[in-house]
């Protein structure tokens, strides 16, 4: 006898039960432990002048924001089969939602000598736009409330929110699936760029939206603000982490998997795939949002570069390097990449070797081949690492762990831990459609029966 | 004041003997020496009209030194000469004679006054002696050059020069050019006159001079209106015109699309895979014929030539390469496969930003493909786009043609149908594969050889070439020609026709295509020309 699905599914749920939240507890608490160490080796509370410089504080809450958005690609990518090439729009779409209250309070706080609130709103008016010829005109009418916080706070999680409904409804409804959603995708993201980029478009075109240096009435000199920013990322991340966990691991998280794995068959099953689809995409959007609030006036600057399709794929990329499918593997590969871009790119890297056998190679220009080690990265890790880095490492570990407590698995049931083990369900009950997509371990599953 | 007399003038020498004309030449240059030596402004513009009057055959290179600076005076003698200038000074000549009168320092001769106001004078001069030049060539720039400045006396010459002129262009261009010397100058009568039998002239310098006439105070009401009425009447013709235009542009576009989308369209068809380096191939070729051309720059034409084969073969060996490497590895994993290639694209744009310099690299466009092929004034094309339009269906026939007929285009296209069924009929689909591969990499080679002509060969002409090729394939469907004709065809013209709207702002043009785009795909979501049966999943 075969062992059905449903049997199957028990069976591995009952491996898998506690090691999600397990390893949510581990992030947690190496979060907690980075989140305490960066601001005290900075000194931050204290005026700053730490062993750690502010920059680092700064960079390390940028990729702490990196890491929401990869999370975020994951939930539609790894978990639901989207692979979304349009997360950089909506990551910017929340960076210039929150800079236009920050460049207004800038604004504000320089003009503060005008007495008069309607001069002073002109002339708020005028700083902020004059840089693009159009000073004298109205405010355009989305800037009608930019002066308050949360009110544009609200449209972080809104406007990618709206965005990602309308487009997904749209596409979804459609039937658009696969290679043909990931262009249209970015081709929504390419039109957003264009938009972004006109100067008439009242968001100061090419500029962007820049000088950001006001949060909440807090300067961005200040170690202390920078650090509260750090703190804010790394507290948005384990939201994050929560909730796309709590909705991975619920009914609705199977239903997902099974639209990635197969999406016919969960239709066919009576499940209103394009509703699901679209809510795990806006929930997405508005992750990707408020990462992108939290990264702007950490940047201090937030402009149309963000809707290069570039930085969309890159996005796809982290999540590929450390695992697809797991929260954690796209916290690891959205660190890891943005580690080694830092390494290039920020000139570090001056001596290669140890003591007397080191080389000089401060004039090597590392920036120039930062795009090479990209491409390289996207080429070898979907060549090499089809599940990333922890991916690997629980392949590692799974090895060990069946030497050590082989007699106490279930005869031929591959360790926890893997997140093929939906796939693998599928592959139990059904002939398979396309040979490519059988995992390799499907012949322990059928050995099971 | 002279300027006037000047034709009246011109015509008298021009029926005067030629030596009689030469002494006078001579007479002038050696009698008014002094005088031109002096520098003062008004007696040299007198001068230099009656220089311009006199028809000797060393007339039109006086002047001609004249304006170039070429024309000295010896400062010890203020005799006027020709001067060349030499390493340690100036090589002097008789004007007339053209004799060697040995060499002079550099201080020892100063230049005879040209400033702004002689040449003036001196242009229209030489414009009227080269109206009546045998060199035809000769002849259009002088009409030319007398529309700019139009005066009663051009008026007049010109009228003379069309009664002997025969060369087609010559005529139109002296028509022309008497028409705005008619509106300047001219009498109300004439310039009613020939306001209504002048026709619907396109020329913008012809739409300018009605222009003025319109907007000038100065001009009676009747030919205010008259010009009111032929502008109208021209403006309805240049909206028809630029149409026309628009509609060549869209067929041009359309020709670039077909050329960058056609090898994107068999692979993707054949082997599902999207080939986001499909772009970087573009480059390849681009750079290839840039490569070529360096080598051979003495023969750019046939430089481009051989480079249109070679970019296919280097494109088609990239491919392959390609295929081998890395995209065999990942059939069935479309999602992963889009992203190998990315990351392929960005090692190839860098590489290629490292080794030729991010800058636009010069590609020469041989002399027999240079030029413009005009209906009129208005309405015309760019030969080198003509070029890529005839090559672009030269390709998509070939194609067509070859996957029709040859043993290789059948097997391709039962793997294209069913992959599984052609491997048990004995279809080599892996060969299969990579052949197509290289195939539609070749292509893109070959589309960048040929668009180098027309668009920027830098690193980043392939990301400006993919998302339009793409949006033409999703308009066509996959894995057909004829979708990816239909689809150039939509998009490019969409994209010129919508262009003209948005005169500022190119960009909202194409982003108004793509939101049109991904509305089609709600109603055809594969297509134009989709794929029908159980092999049409994806």
């Amino acid at each position: 006898m075969m062992m059905t699905a449903l049997q199957y599914a028990n069976l591995s749920r009952r491996y898998r039960r506690a090691s999600p939240m397990i390893s949510m507890l581990v992030v947690f608490a190496l979060l907690a432990a980075f989140m305490t160490y960066v601001p005290l080796a900075n000194g931050s509370f204290s005026g700053g002048g730490g062993a750690l410089p502010d920059t680092m504080v700064q960079l390390f809450g940028k990729i702490l924001c990196f890491a929401l958005l990869a999370v975020a690609m994951d939930l539609v990518w790894g978990f639901c089969g989207i692979l979304s090439l349009g997360h950089g729009a909506f990551f910017a779409l929340g960076g210039y939602a929150i800079g236009m209250n920050l460049i207004y309070a800038t604004a504000d706080d320089k003009l503060a000598q005008i007495t008069d609130a309607v001069a002073r709103d002109e002339a708020v008016k005028q700083s902020i736009f004059s840089v693009v010829g159009q000073g004298e005109g109205p405010w355009p009418w989305f800037w009608l409330l930019a002066d308050q916080f949360w009110f544009q706070a609200l449209m972080v999680l809104l406007v990618p929110g709206a965005l990602a409904f309308a487009f997904g409804w749209l596409a979804f409804r459609s039937r658009v699936t696969g290679v043909y959603l990931s262009i249209i995708t970015q081709a929504l993201t390419l039109v957003l760029g264009y938009l972004f980029i006109m100067n008439e478009f009242g968001l100061r075109g090419n500029n962007g939206l820049s000088g950001l240096q006001n949060v909440l009435g807090a300067s961005m000199t200040e170690p202390s603000t920078k650090a509260w920013l750090f703190i804010a990322s790394g507290l948005a991340l384990m939201v994050g982490y929560a909730l796309t966990l709590f909705l991975t691991q619920s009914k609705f998280g199977n239903i997902i998997r099974g639209i990635r794995d197969d999406e016919d068959r969960v239709r066919f099953l009576g499940y209103q795939v394009e509703g699901y689809k679209v809510f795990a995409f806006v929930v997405s959007a508005m992750m990707a949002g408020v990462a992108g609030a939290l990264f702007a006036p950490q940047a201090g600057i937030i402009n149309p570069d963000s809707f290069g399709p570039l930085k969309s794929i890159e996005i796809a990329v982290w999540v590929a390097l450390g695992g697809r499918g797991m929260i954690y593997g796209a916290i690891v590969g959205a660190v890891t990449a943005n580690l080694l871009r830092s390494a290039l790119t920020g000139g570090w890297i001056n001596t290669i070797g140890f003591g007397a056998v080191s080389i000089d190679v401060s004039g090597v220009p590392w920036p120039e081949f930062w795009p090479i080690v990209l491409g390289l990265l996207f080429v070898l890790v979907t060549l090499f690492l089809p599940r990333g880095i922890m991916g690997l490492w629980h392949d590692i570990v799974g090895l060990v762990w069946q030497r050590l407590f082989k007699a106490r698995l279930v005869e031929g049931v591959t360790p926890p831990h893997d997140p093929d083990d939906e796939a693998k369900i599928r592959v139990a009950g059904t002939s398979l459609s396309k040979p490519s997509d059988r995992p390799r371990s499907n012949r322990d599953v059928v050995a099971s029966a | 004041m002279h300027l006037v007399l000047l034709p009246l003038f011109a015509l008298i020498m021009l029926l005067a003997p030629f030596g009689a004309a030469a002494q006078t030449l001579s007479d002038i240059l050696a009698n008014r020496a002094d005088e031109l030596a002096a520098g003062k402004t008004a007696t040299i513009k007198e001068i230099a009209a009656e220089v311009a009057a006199t028809r000797t055959p060393q007339t039109r290179a006086v002047l001609e030194a004249w304006i170039e600076g070429r024309l000295h005076y010896r400062r010890t003698d203020n005799l006027i000469i020709f001067a060349k200038k030499t390493d340690d000074g100036y090589r002097i000549s008789d004007p007339i004679s053209g004799e060697d009168l040995g060499s002079l320092g550099r201080k020892e001769t100063k230049k005879v006054k040209n400033s702004t106001p002689i040449k003036a004078i001196l242009r229209p001069g030489l414009a009227a002696l080269d109206l009546s030049s045998t060199d035809p060539l000769r002849r259009l720039s002088a009409a030319q050059q007398l529309a700019k400045k139009p005066t009663e006396a051009s008026r007049a010459l010109l009228q003379q020069a069309l009664e002997s002129e025969t060369v087609p262009e010559n005529r139109r261009a002296m028509e022309t050019a008497t028409l705005i010397a008619t509106f300047a100058v001219a009498d109300e009568t004439t310039v009613l006159d020939e306001l209504a039998i002048m026709g619907d002239r396109l020329e913008p310098a012809v739409r300018g001079a009605v222009q003025r006439l319109s907007n000038d105070r100065n001009q009676t009401d009747a030919v205010r209106t008259a010009a009111d009425a032929r502008l109208a009447s021209i403006e309805t013709i240049v909206a028809l015109n630029n149409f026309g235009n628009n509609i060549l542009f869209g067929l041009s576009q359309a020709s670039v699309l077909l050329l960058s989308a056609i090898g994107l369209a068999i692979t993707f068809g054949v082997m599902r895979v999207i080939n986001m380096a499909h772009g970087e191939f573009i480059m390849i070729g681009a750079y290839t014929t840039f490569v070529v051309q360096s080598s051979l720059p003495m023969a750019p034409g046939i430089g481009l030539l051989v480079s249109i084969p070679l970019a296919f073969a280097v494109a088609f060996v990239a491919g392959v390469i390609l295929e081998r490497l890395v995209i065999q590895f990942l059939y069935g994993r479309p999602l992963e496969t889009l992203l190998a290639t990315f990351g392929v694209s960005l090692v190839l744009q860098q590489s290629f930003r490292i080794i030729f310099t991010p800058q636009n690299r010069p590609i020469v466009t041989p002399d027999w493909l240079a030029g413009n092929l005009s209906v009129n004034p208005i309405l015309g094309i760019t030969t080198p786009r003509l070029f890529v339009f005839a090559i672009a269906l030269a390709v998509f026939f070939g194609l067509l043609a070859f996957l029709q007929r040859s043993r290789f285009g059948l097997e391709m296209r039962a793997v294209t149908q069913n992959r599984a069924i052609a491997k048990t009929m004995g279809i080599n689909s892996s060969r299969i594969d990579y052949l197509t591969f290289g195939l539609g990499s070749g292509i893109a080679g070959l589309a960048g050889a040929v668009l180098s002509q027309i668009l920027k060969t830098n690193p980043d002409m392939g990301t400006d070439l993919i998302i339009p090729s793409f949006m033409v394939i999703v308009v066509g469907g996959v894995g057909s020609l004829w979708g990816a004709l239909v689809g150039a065809g939509l998009v490019g013209m969409a994209t010129k026709l919508v262009e003209p709207l948005f005169p500022n702002n190119t960009l909202l043009a194409t982003a108004i295509i793509l939101v049109a785009v991904i509305g089609f795909i709600q109603f055809r979501p594969r297509g134009l020309f989709a794929q029908k049966g159980r092999s049409a999943e994806l």
